[in-house]
């Protein structure tokens, strides 16, 4: 063999040639075993993918978080300052206007809204006449106002003089003001409200319109107070809505002391996690500036909660998402071993021949190693990619719309991780091939080598698995959970699939002599199989992990979605919870009544705040008990509406007084009059859309009389009782007798009897002090009604019709009410005014609907008679029941109501299932089932390798006569044995996890009273486990055709 | 030619061979104390029926195998105190190995050019250029023909002709064959036993072939048989083995055929225990049991 001398460029070309022909047959290697090779970059792909998944999932995740926190507390997430000033010129306002930071300068506050408050007294000229002053309002200009108003009546102020003035302050005339009305604005005098002050006297404005505001809670008004009207609130000056002017106004006002508001409302939308550090520092700033002294005015912000708020939720997510992503990267790494394992046995023979051609160790390792090394390379950006595509589509359906998908350094740092884990795994599984002898390698069977070592192995590590998981079932508890409690489930399927395949062979074992003396040799083979321990086995434990994991993930899910059904459900209270804004000619009760009058869908409800000092110390919740049945939900420990209307509304109870009428009488015997004053006869009226009103019907005289009033009722009214008013000029004490028997009213010309029931025990009970001291004491018999009344310091007696309880009873979650609270009697709850109205606890329950475990629930219809004021102390909302039609809010539009759609169930639902902790448990099904998967896939990679390792054996099985009809059967049964048991360990023990382990396990971001169930549901499961053994059972028949295929006769042939 | 190009045949020398393994908790005598040389340059048959050792001798002269005892000289070097790395060397440089399997003499998804230079990769301490080039070697061996074909598309007589070429691809000294022929038909196998020979006039490489095939015994220079473990390689036989083909057709040993040549009638006498064959024609030497 002679060597030519060479030229130069014949030894570039040799060289060239010499790498093209390496990188050559390596990619001809590739192809050769292109199933394999497929697979295994496939496995590649999804390992690196999973690797990827956590971080950038997470880290979307936070974007939405963050985003979601800014914009449901974009109220306390803006900026607010307050500076009073004394403005004589515009300049003075432009240069109070720019107090805050300048527009724009914080990436967070791009723009600014800019208000002038002057409080103010408005009065008619009337009014001014008799040196009388009308209510307290507000002169507001604000930039853009009349845009986020509706017009009811005329149109914006566009001149000076000009104001528009809300449509339920003009409504029923009650200040007698009307589009047109000239008001004159005196400063304010008294020293209760804001020093601002009108310097100029005389100055007016007409009013050219009426508004109403577009929703209860437009977020363009940034919670200022221009909406707080409080008619009859005390005995003060009432106080009316603002009263919004032109800019061209204000030059006329100078010189005055104003309040100017700078609104900074948080631009949701443009805040990234990157942009929070920087937020954090200017905010820093500006605080430290503001909290300087000398600086007066005022400036609020919660932005900093917010931002700490979702910084704690961020955190959980993190933690969450990595432990569930890290389990599904563990579990692809093992299947990648596995595959990787098969690949380098599938060059087994190669290796060899690397052996007996003398290559050096190092030379053969890079051969053995090269095509899976590449393939794991290669993986590497296709992973990034698909983690990436992964995360997309997860955002898309689980997080906030628009929310970026970004590449971070934590990203560059799992991807560097994983792809050095799978470089590892490549190496520690080839390994074994690796350092086989070339003779080793050619045996026809592989030799099999029971190791004990391995069986302490798998036994420590079962035991290291149950012991994590008794620490990790400790940390978490129902009022505590943590994050690192998603760790129990692997642990615990670990242990159980870990111990429970190795247990297989075992349990088989005693079945040989009974499958032997059978005579069905396909059934004898597969269990002699099974027993010897195959190199399937190990995977088998891997696919029973990934079941298991499924399963719990399965199952966490469904309990995770039910709960947060339960808990949205209880927290909104009913379908759609839509608030309105009150206005007396406008009631909403009475609307809800009239769109809905069967009561199927609609109920009006209220929350409120007792004046403090009495024994509800929670939120009020006020609903028309009637309804509450067919509109509010149940669950979650709160109490089934039909036993909360049972305990609102107690049965036995006389139906209201109502009449259509414009006259009502009654006779008065007055038995006893005490010295002194006599008191006035006053019927006490209320009417829907109308505050509660009085009709007086005369003065009180001894002996029998008939005492007549003109009522505005034609419409209808409630008589609700009748008064024995003290006259203005009266002090000291009143007190009499008398006995009612009779009230009618006038219809058709004629008078008719009102079924009062004065005989009736309990009917009618005396009417609560409103001010002063007054005792009645009632006697009913006989049809009438006697009253020996008293009262003292300015006070009234009078009876009152019962037909609503007294004391109210209420339904009082634990923090609602002052602890001890059910055993004591003489409870009471006031308003502003100072009235009172006794309560009694009718129920205990551990939360009630909206106001969860701090509030009382109580029937409106009786808090609104015994607490006047409340109407306009409340926040009033629609509730709409799973009944109400799909106009619904248009119907109670069209029904007088200011109402915007807000908090419904679906919405609340799906902010929950934005937080973390529902995150992470998506991820994991998702996680889980993929991982699922990639076993599977696995479990068929292992199977086709097994059957090249078994060609002679199940080759000469059919050359001594074993039908192949028989052996088929044999293979598949063999696959459906180590499948089967996969399955059948798997998901039992996801289920066990998830009763075990769920508690622990974090479902929510914050903590909640509601009560949750953590049985899982089987349906899931069962339907889970029944798709994915028909997956197995068709891989174990292809596996098994995959098998037999292979084993030819004429594989036998062979001289060795 | 240059100074790695042509590499003198190596001499193989074994002195007390055994080698023993086990089998179902019992230990099985492969070589029994054997004893064989073969000359530098020498070309060598293995002749002996199935499980007679043959294979197990090709293995330890491979360095595939550690002897149970004994020696084993290539050349000047005792092989059974060699490291496993210094027997890697061994057949990357001095010993090419052709096994009765073509699929594990080759590489099938590699063209006959890239089994070759995947051979050459365990050359040490030589410039790659100063190789005889894949091309060149076929040609040297006649096998132009194959030059640029894939494996997986050659003949199973092609593949084996290319088997001996890649073991010839670092000019080794010793050139091993383990049933080279066994799987091939006649015309083939005889191809494979002319490559065979050839190597030995044309390179001067020690062969030793273990085969059951007479014929391809014929083709080498000497014939050693082994049987039951023992081997006698001074050709004074202890036994000899007869090869019934397919046919019917039996294969003496040459050193029969010599006096019993074709057209021999031999007349078949069954005994208890075996056959034996009476030469019956007068013009043949004499009668021969």
């Amino acid at each position: 063999m002679a060597g030519a001398g060479w030229s130069r460029g014949e030894r570039q070309d040799a060289i060239s040639s010499f790498g093209h022909s390496r990188l050559a047959l390596l990619l001809r290697a590739l192809w050769w075993r292109r199933g394999l090779s497929a697979a295994t970059l496939l496995v590649a792909v999804i390992t690196i993918g999973a690797g990827s998944l956590g971080p950038m999932f997470a880290r979307a995740a936070d974007e939405s978080t963050l985003r979601d926190r800014l914009t449901e507390s974009a109220s306390d997430a803006a900026l607010h300052f307050t500076f009073v000033r004394d403005l004589q010129t515009d300049g003075d306002l432009a240069a109070a206007a720019t107090g805050g930071p300048e527009a724009g300068s914080i990436k967070a506050y791009p723009k600014t809204l800019v208000a002038t408050v002057l409080p103010v007294r408005a009065s008619l000229p009337s009014q001014v006449a008799i040196g009388d002053q009308g209510p307290i309002s507000q002169l507001v200009w604000r930039t853009d106002a009349c845009a986020h108003l509706v017009l009811t009546r005329g149109r914006c102020p566009a001149r000076p003089g000009e104001a528009l003035a809300s449509e339920r302050t003009l409504a029923g005339a009650y200040y007698g003001w009307q589009t047109g009305t000239r008001l004159s604005l005196a400063g304010i005098a008294d020293a209760s409200v804001s020093a601002a002050q009108l310097e100029q006297p005389n100055v007016g404005v007409t009013i050219v319109g009426a508004y109403r505001q577009r929703t209860a809670n437009d977020a363009f008004w940034q919670g200022r107070s221009y909406f707080n009207a409080r008619p009859g609130a005390g005995d003060g000056p009432d106080t009316v809505d603002a009263l919004f002017v032109d800019r061209s106004e204000l030059p006329l006002l100078y010189p005055s002391r104003f309040e100017v508001q700078v609104d900074y409302p948080v631009a949701a939308e443009k805040i990234r996690l990157a942009d929070v550090p920087a937020l954090r520092d200017d905010l820093a700033r500006l605080v430290e500036l503001r909290s300087a002294p000398g600086v007066a005015d005022s400036f609020s912000t919660d932005v900093l909660s917010v931002l700490a708020a979702a910084q704690a939720e961020r955190r959980l997510i993190d933690l969450s998402t990595l432990l569930v992503s890290l389990q599904l990267t563990v579990l692809a790494w093992l299947v990648l071993f596995q595959v990787i394992a098969d690949a380098v046995e599938a060059k087994g023979s190669e290796i060899a021949l690397a052996k007996l051609r003398g290559l050096p160790p190092s030379a053969t390792l890079r051969f053995g190693l090269a095509e899976p090394m590449l393939l794991v390379a290669l993986a590497t950006p296709l992973g990034l990619l698909g983690g990436w595509l992964s995360v997309r589509l997860l955002a898309a359906s689980s997080l906030l719309p628009g929310t970026p998908v970004t590449i971070t350094r934590a990203t560059g740092v799992a991807v560097a991780a994983a792809l050095a884990g799978s470089l590892v795994a490549a190496a520690a599984a080839g390994r074994k091939t690796l350092r086989r002898s070339v003779l080793e390698q050619w045996r026809r069977t592989p030799g099999h080598h029971a190791s004990p070592l391995m069986l302490v192995l798998d036994v420590l590590l079962a035991l290291a698995a149950v012991l994590g998981l008794v620490l990790l079932r400790r940390t978490g508890q129902h009022d505590s959970p943590r994050a690192v409690t998603l760790l129990a489930p692997a642990l615990l399927v670990f242990a159980v699939a870990l111990l429970g395949i190795r247990l297989l062979p075992l349990v088989l074992r005693p079945l040989l002599p009974v499958t032997r003396a059978s005579g069905r040799i396909g059934l004898f083979l597969a269990s002699r199989q099974v027993v010897r321990r195959p190199a399937g086995l190990r995977l088998a434990a891997l696919l029973a992990v990934a079941v298991g994991l499924a399963t719990f993930a399965i199952a966490g899910e469904g309990v995770a979605s039910s709960n947060a059904a339960t808990r949205a459900r209880i927290e909104v209270g009913a379908s759609r919870v839509a608030p309105v804004q009150f206005e007396p000619l406008h009631d909403p009760v009475g609307a809800t009544h009239r769109v809905d009058p069967d009561g199927r869908w609609a109920m009006a409800a209220a929350t409120w705040l007792p004046d403090g000092g009495g024994a509800v110390t929670g939120r009020v919740l006020a609903v028309d008990a009637g309804r509450l049945a067919s509109v509010a939900y149940s669950g979650g420990s709160a109490p089934e509406p039909a036993d909360a209307v049972r305990a609102l509304r107690p049965a036995g109870l006389p139906a209201p007084l109502e009449v259509h009428t414009t006259r009502l009488r009654v006779s008065v015997d007055t038995v006893r009059l005490g010295a002194g004053n006599r008191p006035l006869v006053v019927l006490n009226l209320r009417a829907p859309n109308r505050p509660a009103f009085d009709a007086r019907a005369g003065t009180l005289a001894p002996g029998p009389h008939v005492y007549t009033a003109a009522v505005d009722c034609a419409a209808g009214c409630t008589l609700t009782g009748i008064t024995w008013d003290r006259p203005i000029d009266t002090f000291g004490e009143l007190s009499g007798t008398v006995r009612v028997s009779r009230l009618e009213f006038l219809a058709g010309g004629r008078w008719q009897e009102l079924a009062a029931g004065l005989g009736t025990d309990g009917n009618w009970r005396a009417q609560p002090s409103r001010l002063g001291n007054s005792e009645d004491t009632l006697t009913a018999s006989s049809g009438v009604l006697q009253d020996d009344y008293r009262s003292q310091s300015g006070g009234s007696a009078g009876i009152a019709h019962a037909d609503s309880p007294r004391p109210l009873p209420v339904l009082a979650s634990p923090r609602g009410l002052i602890p001890d609270a059910a055993s004591q009697t003489n409870l009471r709850m006031s308003d502003e005014t100072g009235a009172v109205v006794p309560v009694s606890v009718a129920g205990s329950p551990p939360v009630l609907p909206a106001v969860l475990d701090n509030g009382v629930l109580i029937d409106i219809t009786g808090l609104r008679e015994q607490l006047p004021a409340f109407d306009n102390e409340a926040s009033w909302s629609i509730w709409l029941g799973p009944r109400a039609p799909s106009d619904a809010i248009d119907r109670l539009r069209a029904a007088g109501l200011v109402i915007e759609p807000g908090a419904s169930y679906t919405s609340r639902l799906d902010e929950l299932g934005r937080q973390g902790p529902a995150l992470a448990l998506r991820l994991l099904v998702v996680c889980a089932i993929v991982g699922s998967i990639l076993a599977v896939g696995g479990t068929a990679i292992a199977i086709a390798s097994t059957g090249r390792r078994r060609t002679f054996e199940l080759a000469s099985l059919r050359a001594v006569g074993i039908r192949r009809r028989t052996l088929l059967g044999a293979c598949i049964l063999e696959q459906l044995l180590l499948l089967g048991a996969a399955v059948l360990l798997g998901v039992p023990a996801g289920y066990l996890a998830a009763r075990w382990a769920l508690p622990s396990v974090p479902e929510f971001a914050d903590l909640t009273p509601v009560s949750l169930s953590y049985r899982p549901a089987l349906t899931g499961i069962a339907l889970f486990a029944l798709v994915f053994g028909l997956l197995l059972a068709g891989t174990a028949v292809l596996a098994g055709r995959a098998l037999l295929r292979a084993a030819a006769p004429a594989r036998l042939r062979e001289a060795e | 030619m240059t100074a790695r190009t042509l590499q003198t045949g190596l001499a193989i020398y074994c002195e007390h061979l055994c080698h023993y393994y086990e089998l179902d908790g019992e230990e099985v005598t492969a070589l029994d104390n054997v004893e064989f040389s073969v000359a530098a340059g020498e070309s060598v048959a293995l002749l002996g029926p199935s499980g007679s050792g043959k294979s197990t001798l090709l293995n330890l002269l491979a360095g595939l195998l550690r002897p149970s005892s004994g020696q084993i000289y290539l050349g000047a070097d005792d092989i059974t105190v060699m490291s496993e790395p210094e027997l890697l060397n061994l057949r990357g440089h001095r010993v090419g190995v052709v096994v009765q399997n073509p699929s594990r003499n080759l590489l099938p998804y590699g063209t006959a050019e890239q089994n070759i230079s995947f051979a050459q990769r365990a050359l040490r301490g030589y410039r790659r250029i100063d190789l005889q080039a894949p091309a060149e070697l076929l040609g040297a061996l006649g096998l132009s023909e194959l030059a640029g074909q894939r494996v997986s598309r050659m003949s199973g007589g092609e593949q084996q002709r290319l088997a001996v070429a890649v073991a010839m691809a670092g000019s080794p000294g010793l050139l091993l064959a383990d049933e080279p022929t066994s799987q091939l038909d006649t015309a083939n196998r005889d191809r494979v036993g002319e490559l065979l020979a050839r190597i030995t006039s044309n390179f001067g490489t020690t062969v030793v072939v273990v085969t059951h095939d007479p014929a391809v015994a014929a083709a080498m220079g000497r014939t050693v048989t082994i049987a039951e473990g023992h081997a006698d390689d001074r050709n004074q036989l202890r036994e000899q083995f007869a090869h019934v083909e397919a046919d019917g057709a039996v294969r003496l040993p040459p050193d029969v055929l010599v006096a019993l040549p074709p057209g021999t009638q031999l007349r078949v006498v069954r005994k208890p225990g075996g056959v034996e064959f009476v030469a019956t024609r007068a013009d043949s030497p004499g009668s021969h049991r």
